[in-house]
């Protein structure tokens, strides 16, 4: 029935899918959080450089991607710490400067064929080995446990650095290893995804699940459940529609990205929530008592009174106690 | 007797090895409510940064609870309230998962299960109570107002049961209304005997609250004495903007359930 389960490189590839779409969405939301979501992209840029020096040397190309992406996401993180005029231009300097290396080196290689540098870029169901899939599933639990064990601190110092600062928490530790572990999910999403397009699958169910939920935890959950609906759901997809795992991995995500903004437009907002959205504009006959204080009419729901003004509520201050 | 909560001697503050505020010499005993005034560049924000160890310690002696400032074991005791216009990011968060950020200093992140126990539920409830913010734990900070959003920063400072509460600009940027509400949610810190130092460009909202006022001018503290003596002084009308009579002052009270949401304790 599961002709699919029949190859072996595709009991990898979902392997490999299944990986990558849980880890990446879960660090990709601190990216998101400290507005770096393009930080992976350049990481992926410089990793091409290891997984050249990993074929010119007869280095498992992996290893060196690793090595090479770590450096570079340590250097990364020194730089914006630092944060000097100029940081920007060093980073693009470097993103392209590891991608430059990487294409040219890659050319000079026995196995440099267009072929193999595509399956590098865009990904490629073919290319996850079993060797390969031992050392993701390592490298993936390291960094699902650091990720979660770590989670309160990372959130606090996304939230506001300075106070994280001020109450001691280290935080260019924090971030040092928030860059590190955006390194590894690099080079784990290298053989399916692929690394122009690696960034993707860190960002995209984030940003679709930002749409759908209401608190961190929640959007952190629903991130990693579309991650990997999106990464299985892509390689899946690939396999039948012949096409590069990547880009269909990427699409898929993008779907479900469009799909949750259908959602959160249609699905109507309880009345329990109506802290956070209005389900109608306050009038006349709309159920809330209203207190007129002279020029204009304010409406009281669940505390503070809400007036009407422009696109937005004004929260007063009670002259009395809450009416319930 | 202990230790005073803050003591300051020729302390000289700065950053990258530059002072900014010169030789500071200053003593905060507990319960006392300090407003540090002066106008902008005047130096005070670099004071309060160095306190917290966000600007650099250049100078002088300075300790809080009887340690050196730079003590790893005083971070965390002096509670902060930055100046910031907002909590959103581009990530949702809901405003008890903001303060809860103040429970960290109680945490270990090598015991995972360990973790919002009862005891950190607990005080997130309280510190929400205490700035009238009981029933919006569940909501996304980046749907409150400007007004709403500084208590959720007090509530946040408040979680991590600081023995120091240090506030930057609490009142800066909202309206009268809302201004009045913050200045009820310091008036009961302060009978609550939380130590707190604030600054701030206008003390008049303040003015029923503050014990202490401390003038910078240009880097140095110009004034250090009473509300009363400050006013005496000519410095500023204290009471220019604070109309004691208009309608809705005194139902901004202590003793009032008056602030929005506030749940009413058995």
């Amino acid at each position: 029935m599961l002709e699919i389960l029949d190859y072996a490189f595709m009991r990898h590839a979902l392997v490999a899918a299944l990986l990558i779409g849980a880890c990446a969405p879960l660090v990709g939301i601190f990216l998101v959080q400290r507005r770096l979501s393009l930080v992976g992209d350049g990481i992926g840029h410089v990793a091409l450089a290891g997984v050249a020096i990993g074929l010119l040397t007869g280095q498992a190309p992996v290893l060196t991607a690793l090595l090479t992406a770590v450096l570079a996401a340590v250097a990364i993180e020194i730089i914006r710490a630092r944060g000097r005029t100029g940081g920007d231009v060093a980073l693009a300097l470097t993103f392209y400067g590891g991608i430059a290396v990487g294409v040219v080196l890659i050319g000079r290689s026995p196995q440099g064929t267009s072929a193999n540098l595509t399956a590098y870029l865009f990904g490629s169901i073919s290319a996850t080995t079993s060797g390969d899939l031992v050392a993701f599933t390592a490298l993936t639990a390291v960094v699902v446990a650091l990720t979660m064990a770590l989670r309160p601190w990372l959130f606090a110092v996304a939230q506001d650095e300075e106070y994280a600062r001020a109450g001691g928490i280290p935080v260019l530790g924090l971030n040092l290893t928030l860059s590190v572990m955006t390194a590894v999910t690099v080079v784990v999403a290298m053989r399916v995804v692929g690394l122009l397009l690696v960034s993707a699958l860190m960002i995209i169910p984030n940003a679709a699940a930002q749409v759908l939920a209401r608190s961190f935890g929640g959007a952190l959950r629903m991130a990693v459940f579309l991650g990997i609906l999106a990464s299985v759901g892509g390689v899946v997809a690939s396999f039948y529609a012949e096409t590069a795992s990547g880009g269909t991995i990427v699409l898929v995500a993008l779907a479900l990205f469009l799909l949750a903004q259908v959602v959160a437009r249609v699905r109507p907002v309880t009345h329990g929530l109506h802290a956070e959205r209005h389900t109608h504009e306050h009038g006349p006959g709309c159920g809330h008592p209203s207190i007129p204080p002279g020029d204009h009419v304010d409406y009281l729901h669940d505390g503070p009174r809400h007036a009407p003004y422009d696109d937005h509520y004004d929260e007063h201050a009670l002259s009395e106690g809450p009416v319930r | 007797m202990t230790a005073p909560v803050l003591d300051l001697r020729r302390a000289t503050f700065g950053y990258d090895g530059v002072p900014v505020v010169h030789e500071v010499t200053l003593t905060i005993q507990a319960g006392e409510v300090v407003a540090v005034l002066g106008p902008n560049g005047s130096g005070k924000s670099t004071l309060v940064k160095g306190l917290l160890g966000l600007a650099d310690h250049i100078g002088g002696q300075a300790q809080a609870f009887g340690q050196s400032l730079d003590a790893a074991a005083n971070r965390g005791r002096i509670g902060y309230v930055p100046q910031r216009h907002t909590l959103a990011t581009s990530v949702r968060a809901t405003v008890s998962e903001i303060v809860a950020i103040g429970r960290l200093r109680f945490r270990t992140w090598w015991r995972p299960w360990a973790r919002d126990s009862a005891r950190d539920r607990q005080e997130i409830a309280r510190a929400l109570d205490l700035v009238g913010l009981g029933d919006r734990a569940g909501s996304d900070v980046g749907h409150l107002s400007g007004g709403q959003q500084r208590r959720v920063l007090i509530a946040r400072a408040l979680a991590s049961a600081p023995e120091l509460l240090v506030m930057d600009e609490p009142t800066a940027g909202v309206d009268q209304a809302n201004q009045q509400v913050l200045a009820a949610v310091l008036a009961r810190l302060a009978d609550t005997g939380t130590t707190m130092l604030v600054v701030t460009h206008e003390i008049a909202a303040l003015a029923d609250v503050v014990t202490r006022v401390v003038a910078v001018s240009d880097g140095v503290v110009a004034f250090d004495g009473t509300p009363e003596a400050y006013a005496v002084a000519g410095h500023h009308d204290l009471h220019a903007h604070h109309d004691h009579s208009a309608p809705g002052r005194t139902t901004i009270g202590l003793d009032e359930p008056a602030l929005p949401g506030a749940r009413r304790h058995a």
